[in-house]
């Protein structure tokens, strides 16, 4: 099939089956009405897609009984208010933030009391430092597993996009990380807000925007730098 | 008055059994359908059936108006299916025909014998024309498969391409040429069935 006639098959396959607008639609029947042999040959595809036309399967009784009541006792065991707040306190961006709350108000209640008096680099918090390099690291880890898998054009293994994204973002607005580290950090954020923006409404990632999310890994250089960063 | 699919959901997001009823009732055989010819193993389409509407009931909270409600709950069933699909080529599930792996000898997923849908309206039709619509399913059912999945979507559920890329979660252009393959196969094997009809 030469390449214009595969275009006006293209269109009449289209306009047999519904797909084309109101303008498409008139120029395609006024292009109908001055060729016969086209016309014939949409009357036969409008023919082809209406013998397609079947009543549906209706699923079995004990099928339909069976799906209700799961469906049903699925819904009642899911938790309430109670049950969500618990498990938010399960999840470790949860846990994170309200373990930096506490050592926040801890270090400003008696923080005064436990700073070494007089030494020339000034107060410092016992411990926090340590705690945010370890935070930094385990991110960071699991950062380069879903930056390398889609440098690879790979799917990463992420439920919900949101939650890393906001994960960077908390990790690179604290006091003791460094202006690199919060470079990277943000730029990893970009790439799971670009995600959550893409995602389809069942959290299914296209190829399309593997392909986008991939783009920006490589352009950021995300794995090297994060490489770099964790010294590997 | 009828309410409207997103009123349904929004029923369901406060676990209202009325309105999950309601939406169950309006899609319990396209998705049966679309399942089980997706999958061709009835077992299998009977759990992801009920799989489906779950998922449907516990997380309705999920549901984004970006979508149509037809289309989410299509994507949760193609999502579960490409699942199953994938388990059983990993199960290495090896097939001697053109068949899927794993899928039902009695051919009891084909359209082939279907009643069309305008069968209350022309009660007589020929014996002929229930020849040819059903030599028409069974070349549909020999299409690869991922040709007949798209086209049935378009076809038999109605759904225009943008909803079928969506469901699939593959560009718009693959869709339509996909489409355009199948439709030229079938024609291509129906020449003269369409010219003389």
């Amino acid at each position: 099939m030469k390449p214009k006639d595969e275009k006006i098959d293209e269109l009449l396959i289209n306009y047999a089956l519904g797909e084309l607008d109101p303008d498409e639609k008139t120029r395609v029947e006024l292009m109908l009405a001055e060729r016969p042999e086209l016309m014939r040959e949409a009357k036969a595809l409008k023919r082809m897609v209406a013998r397609m036309g079947v009543s549906m399967i209706m699923p079995p009784p004990r099928v339909v009984s069976r799906t209700r009541h799961a469906a049903y006792e699925a819904r009642a065991k899911r938790p309430g208010w109670r049950g969500t707040f618990v498990a938010a306190l399960r999840r470790p961006v949860t846990v994170a933030a309200a373990a930096l709350v506490v050592v926040a108000l801890v270090v400003a209640l008696v923080g005064p009391r436990i700073w070494s008096p007089g030494t020339d680099e000034g107060p410092r918090p016992i411990g926090a430092a340590a705690t945010v390099s370890q935070e930094l690291k385990a991110f960071l880890d699991r950062s380069l597993e879903h930056m390398r898998a889609l440098s690879n054009s790979q799917a990463p293994a992420v439920q919900d996009f949101s939650e890393p994204a906001a994960q960077a973002m908390l990790l690179a607005e604290k006091p003791g990380c460094a202006e690199k580290e919060a470079a990277v950090l943000k730029d990893i954020a970009a790439v799971w807000r670009k995600g959550y923006e893409r995602v389809n409404s069942v959290g299914y990632l296209s190829q399309e925007t593997i392909t986008e999310l991939r783009a920006i890994v490589v352009e950021k250089r995300l794995v090297e730098r994060i490489e770099a960063l964790l010294g590997t | 008055m009828h309410p409207t699919d997103e009123e349904l959901i929004l029923g369901c997001r406060r676990g209202d059994e009325e309105s999950f009823d309601q939406l169950f009732e309006r899609y319990r055989s396209k998705l049966f359908t679309f399942i089980w010819r997706y999958v061709r193993q009835r077992e299998a389409a009977e759990d992801i059936f009920q799989e489906t509407f779950v998922r449907v009931f516990t997380r309705a909270g999920t549901y984004r108006r970006r979508a149509k409600v037809s289309t989410w709950l299509y994507t949760i069933a193609a999502n579960l299916c490409r699942d199953e699909l994938k388990r059983r080529k990993r199960r290495g599930t090896v097939s001697l025909d053109a068949s899927l792996p794993g899928e039902d000898p009695s051919h009891a997923w084909s359209l082939a014998l279907a009643v069309p849908d305008e069968a209350s309206e022309n009660p007589r039709e020929s014996a002929e024309e229930t020849e040819h619509r059903a030599a028409l399913w069974r070349a549909v059912d020999a299409l690869p498969d991922e040709l007949r999945v798209t086209l049935e979507l378009q076809i038999v559920h109605g759904l225009k391409y943008r909803e079928v890329a969506e469901i699939l979660g593959i560009p718009l252009g693959t869709v339509q040429s996909r489409i355009h393959n199948a439709v030229r196969l079938l024609r291509k094997q129906f020449r003269d069935v369409l010219e003389h009809a």
